[in-house]
């Protein structure tokens, strides 16, 4: 801020300074003309004067005598010298003047308000001085009355120049202090506080939304590590029950080898599918200390879809996904993003097995398609859907919405699925109806060739 | 040789329907689209100056009609050639037909079961009016039945995606 105070107050230095220097040549000019000019009208007047008292052009100095305008409190002096250069006359004559007049030519001069045209002439052998004065009425009121109004534009403009820059410099100030303001709100507790772009505009929206991406990435780190010990049980959870199930029933009489073996394969592959989600889950948690530990490689999200339909009918087998593949794009390309295999996998997963989950059909619907630069994945229901007012609760974690009692779950699935895609610079949205089903749309920046 | 195609819209993403069920059905090889709103400037000058068509369209078109847009570009690649928005700024009939004349469209898509649901300042339903002027305006008229979205759409896109004549996997 003193950066500002000291940038601000050196532009109103530099515009005063201008502001002077501009008044003070307009007033230096000005009177500068009403002197030069002034000078000349009595000089001329001078000259009228000799001729006539030295009667040198009779006719000429009548006619000039009528017409020429008298000037303000004019008044005409004639010194004669005798052949010793003593005066011999000096008629209307102040000799408080005596001093400042040249006795070989011609000076102007100014006294107080009255300006003077004298100067030396010789006639019949004689010498004379001979000289005007008047008050210059055009300095005296007019030049005053600029000069005033000059200091008086001055003072205003001062004035206006220092109120206009503290206004400007409030304006440019208010929206940063508001954003600090907004930034000292945030603390870990309320890490999902996100600062107003729409509200700033030009750099301080590039601020914000800078900003805003900043805590995105922290926020996922912070709850990726706070929440890693519950992701790891709800995920590890389901391939466990199923080996354990498996194992069970295996367990549970005398079988033959082939029943053996085909129990044995079952739980192969739910271990696989176990070592798959805590591969990820470590992967998810590494995120949290470093980012950059984690590689992202291009991906096809149609694959990604079409795995995921996989893991979720191995969760349950009433489970189905109804895919729209009709807007795919003809180029392929446009359908890879940059991420982990794992980790989207497992955001897509739980973001069907979800809607699976929750609707009486047990049925997801999937579709998928691509704009200029993202791959958009609309996972919807017909499910119970969530009531509004919860809406805005649904990303935290163990958060359970009122009506989903008499469903089996643990309020970590969306959280975790949020957390993947924020990861991979992705947008999750979720609409609701209450009794007709929600719709989740994903957007993931697609890779750019 | 490039066809112009124009399709009156109403800028929801449901509108984007009548453009996709054309681009399935055509056999037109390299097409442009332009898709029309009406905006009705009326005789004020005042209106007239202030109006900015490019702040207009910016102004109402929504995220998701854009990226509606993007899809199906990406979804046509090859047989879209631009598909782009525009306004038709009088209801007057010799306006239209000289548009649809300068703009060298050679066909005007409607729907059959079009929804007007647009409620902008000035905006005015075009494809109500392209229904009434069909005969005078010089273009190929192509109706098309087009079933609109029902609407308790949650998400805007789904408008696109799950239409009902659209087979999903596992039926």
């Amino acid at each position: 801020m003193r950066t500002y105070n000291k940038l601000l107050y050196a532009l109103i230095g530099i515009l005063v300074i201008y502001t002077i220097t501009f008044v003070a040549f307009i007033f230096y000019s000005v009177t500068n003309f009403a002197f030069s000019d002034f000078y000349k009208r009595l000089d001329l007047r001078r000259e009228i004067t000799a001729n006539h008292v030295l009667d040198t052009k009779r006719e000429g100095v009548a006619w000039s005598k009528n017409y020429i305008e008298e000037l303000f409190n004019q008044t005409e002096f004639v010194l004669e010298f005798d052949e010793k250069n003593r005066i011999k006359s000096d008629a209307y004559f102040d000799p408080s003047i005596w001093k400042m007049i040249n006795k070989k030519g011609p000076t102007n001069f100014k006294v107080g308000n009255k300006f003077y045209s004298t100067s030396v002439y010789h006639h019949q052998n004689k010498q004379y001085v001979i000289g005007i004065s008047a008050e210059n009425y055009f300095y005296s009121h007019h030049l005053a009355y600029l000069r005033n109004l000059l200091i008086i534009s001055l003072i205003l403009g001062i004035l206006f120049v220092t109120v206009v820059s503290l206004l400007v410099k409030r304006s440019f100030i208010k929206p940063v202090h508001r954003l600090i303001g907004e930034v000292e709100k945030f603390s870990t507790e309320n890490l999902f506080l996100r600062l107003n772009e729409d509200r700033e505009k030009g750099v301080l929206q590039k601020l914000a939304r800078t900003f805003n991406r900043m805590l995105n990435r922290i926020e996922t780190s912070f709850e990726t590590q706070k929440n890693f010990i519950s992701n790891a049980s709800h995920e590890l959870n389901t391939p466990l029950t199923t080996i354990i199930g498996i194992a069970d029933l295996a367990l549970s009489k005398d079988r033959t080898i082939k029943q053996y073996q085909q129990a044995l394969e079952k739980i192969m592959v739910s271990s696989e599918n176990l070592e798959k989600k805590t591969r990820a889950l470590l992967m998810l948690a590494q995120t949290g200390y470093q980012n950059n530990t984690l590689k992202f490689t291009p991906v096809r999200i149609d694959q990604i879809i079409m795995d995921a339909e996989i893991a979720v009918k191995d969760i349950n087998s009433k489970f189905h996904i109804k895919t729209d593949f009709s807007l795919l794009p003809e180029d392929s390309m446009k359908l890879k993003v940059n991420g982990s295999v794992a980790l989207l996998q497992l955001a897509i997963s739980n973001l069907v097995s979800n809607a699976c989950k929750y609707s009486e059909n047990h049925t997801a619907y999937v579709a998928l398609g691509a704009g200029e630069k993202s791959v958009i994945i609309l996972i919807r229901d017909k499910g119970i859907g969530i009531p509004q007012q919860e809406l805005k609760f649904v990303y935290d974690p163990y958060f359970r919405a009122s009506n989903v009692s008499s469903y089996s779950g643990y309020g970590i699935g969306l959280p975790l699925a949020r957390n993947i895609i924020q990861m991979h610079e992705g947008k999750l949205t979720i609409n609701s109806e209450l009794a007709k089903g929600t719709t989740v749309r994903i957007e993931l920046p697609s890779c750019q060739f | 040789m490039v066809s112009r195609i124009l399709i009156p819209t109403d800028f929801s993403t449901a509108s984007l329907q009548v453009v996709l069920a054309y681009l399935e059905q055509t056999e037109k090889k390299e097409i442009e689209i332009i898709l029309a709103c009406g905006v009705d400037l009326g005789s004020s000058i005042t209106t007239f100056y202030s109006f900015d068509k490019e702040f207009y369209l910016e102004d109402i078109q929504g995220d998701d009609f854009i990226k509606g847009c993007q899809v199906i570009r990406a979804k046509y690649k090859n047989k879209l050639k631009e598909i782009y928005a525009d306004l038709v700024i009088s209801k007057n009939s010799r306006y239209i037909a000289n548009y649809l004349k300068g703009n060298q469209i050679i066909e005007l898509v409607l729907s059959e079961r079009y929804k007007y649901s647009q409620n902008k300042r000035l905006a005015f339903d075009l494809h109500g009016r392209l229904c009434e002027l069909q005969m005078k305006v010089g273009s190929v008229v192509n109706k098309l039945a087009v079933p609109q979205s029902e609407n308790d759409k949650r998400d805007e896109l789904e408008a696109l995606f799950f239409r009902k004549n659209i087979k999903l996997s596992y039926e």
